[in-house]
């Protein structure tokens, strides 16, 4: 493969991605996906995965390891503070360093925003930002751009529905920003104190068509294409109270699911407090678990094309 | 030594401040930060008495290290690290953190 252009890259924000690198990337996880085991094997052949997770991650962690596992590599890392000298106060800094003199590749999960920013100009390796405050997950933006494409072959055209905390959600500005790549419509759905950061979509209205709203209306529910579903971001209310006020505002079940097309397709990047009902899991229009599918692969991908110049 | 006036006559502006520093030469990086507060100060440079050099001020594309990211989960405040303020505007003023990426105004920074 000539022209890899997400070798020795690092993954810092998906602003940083143009439409021909998503899809480039795209064909790629699909290309790799039909290889032989044993052809996968070499693309992370001998290479170490490290990663460092400040916040609690079940998919974004064990996805990424599932993920080199898949291309023969391995993985080390820290998801524990406890057990390590950051409980001591080690520096981001120091760890990052150290972390980088046994790895190849990184992935950092982190609490501050511009985390990954700062790790990527101080490690020699390349970082994937798996999640850095409440600004960015972009390989999970990535993820969810791969599923629209092969659950509605295209992205072009679509109404997307965004759906929750959309004031802290980091996975949401993620996706806004991948997004905008592609000819869509966006309407923004959240209770009235957890609307969109407009600082943080500077520039974006100019790019796509987005309708803000405090809750849905007709016009949704007859539109909407894909339904993007997220959880109220509790672990980042200052105060607790005001989580109290907005708990449950929302919740898809199977009575609302009704009122949409026959055809929507419900994403959420999980995990799942109570935003969706359980009864929606057995509804064909649920893709969120197919959606942690897609990420396994499209992750092998991109670890495979960021260690490889030439992996195909 | 620091010496400022207030009001003092100006031939193009009718009046106008100054303030004038004492034995410390400053540099055109240094004095291109002024231009977030003062955007059309003059710079004049004063050497044995007599107008080495008079500079008008720019803004700088990136600020480094001055102010604090106003951003209280922003990676430079949590870790303590130089901030870097990006000029994306130098018409309307407009600013980002490097780090975090949160618009900012002049009004936000934090000393």
């Amino acid at each position: 493969m000539k022209n890899n252009r997400f070798f020795n890259r690092d993954v810092v924000s998906i602003k940083d991605f143009q439409r021909d690198d998503l899809e480039y990337l795209f064909e790629k996880t699909d290309d790799i996906k039909k290889l032989n085991p044993k052809e996968k094997d070499e693309l992370g052949k001998a290479r170490i995965m490290g990663y460092l997770f400040y916040e609690p991650s079940t998919r974004t962690r064990m996805s990424f390891e599932a993920a080199m596992a898949s291309i023969g590599g391995s993985s080390i890392g820290i998801s524990d503070l406890k057990s390590s000298s950051i409980e001591k106060g080690e520096s981001l800094q120091d760890t990052v360093r150290v972390m980088d003199l046994y790895s190849d590749i990184l992935i950092l999960r982190h609490q501050l925003d511009g985390s990954s920013k700062f790790a990527a100009e101080i490690s020699d390796h390349p970082i994937i930002n798996g999640g850095s405050g409440s600004e960015e997950h972009p390989t999970q933006a990535m993820l969810d751009l791969y599923t629209m494409t092969k659950e509605k072959k295209k992205i072009d055209g679509l109404k997307i529905c965004i759906l929750g905390d959309l004031k802290y959600g980091r996975t949401i500005y993620s996706l806004l920003y991948g997004l905008s790549n592609y000819d869509v419509e966006i309407i923004l759905v959240s209770p009235p104190t957890l609307q969109i950061r407009q600082e943080s979509i500077y520039g974006l209205k100019n790019k796509m068509k987005i309708v803000e709203l405090v809750e849905m209306n007709e016009k949704v529910f007859q539109d909407t294409d894909i339904l993007y579903v997220t959880r109220i971001q509790k672990e980042r209310f200052s105060d607790p109270q005001e989580y109290e006020k907005v708990k449950g505002a929302y919740t898809i079940d199977s009575n609302i699911l009704k009122q949409f097309k026959s055809d929507i397709a419900i994403m959420h990047p999980l995990p799942r407090i109570d935003e969706i009902s359980q009864d929606v899991d057995s509804k064909t229009n649920a893709i969120y678990f197919k959606q942690a599918s897609y990420g396994k692969d499209l992750r092998s991908a991109l670890l495979a094309l960021i260690l490889n110049e030439s992996p195909l | 030594m620091i010496t400022v006036a207030l009001n003092v006559p100006s031939n193009k502006y009718d009046k106008k401040d100054i303030i004038k520093v004492e034995n410390r030469y400053l540099e055109t990086d240094e004095t291109n930060k002024l231009s977030l507060i003062a955007p059309h100060a003059t710079i004049n440079i004063i050497k044995d008495y007599k107008l080495a050099e008079k500079r008008k001020i720019q803004l700088p594309d990136f600020i480094t290290g001055i102010f604090k990211c106003p951003n209280l989960r922003c990676v430079t405040v949590g870790e303590n690290i130089k901030s870097v303020i990006e000029v994306i505007d130098k018409e309307k003023i407009i600013l980002k953190c490097k780090y975090c990426g949160r618009i900012l105004s002049i009004d936000e920074l934090i000393f």
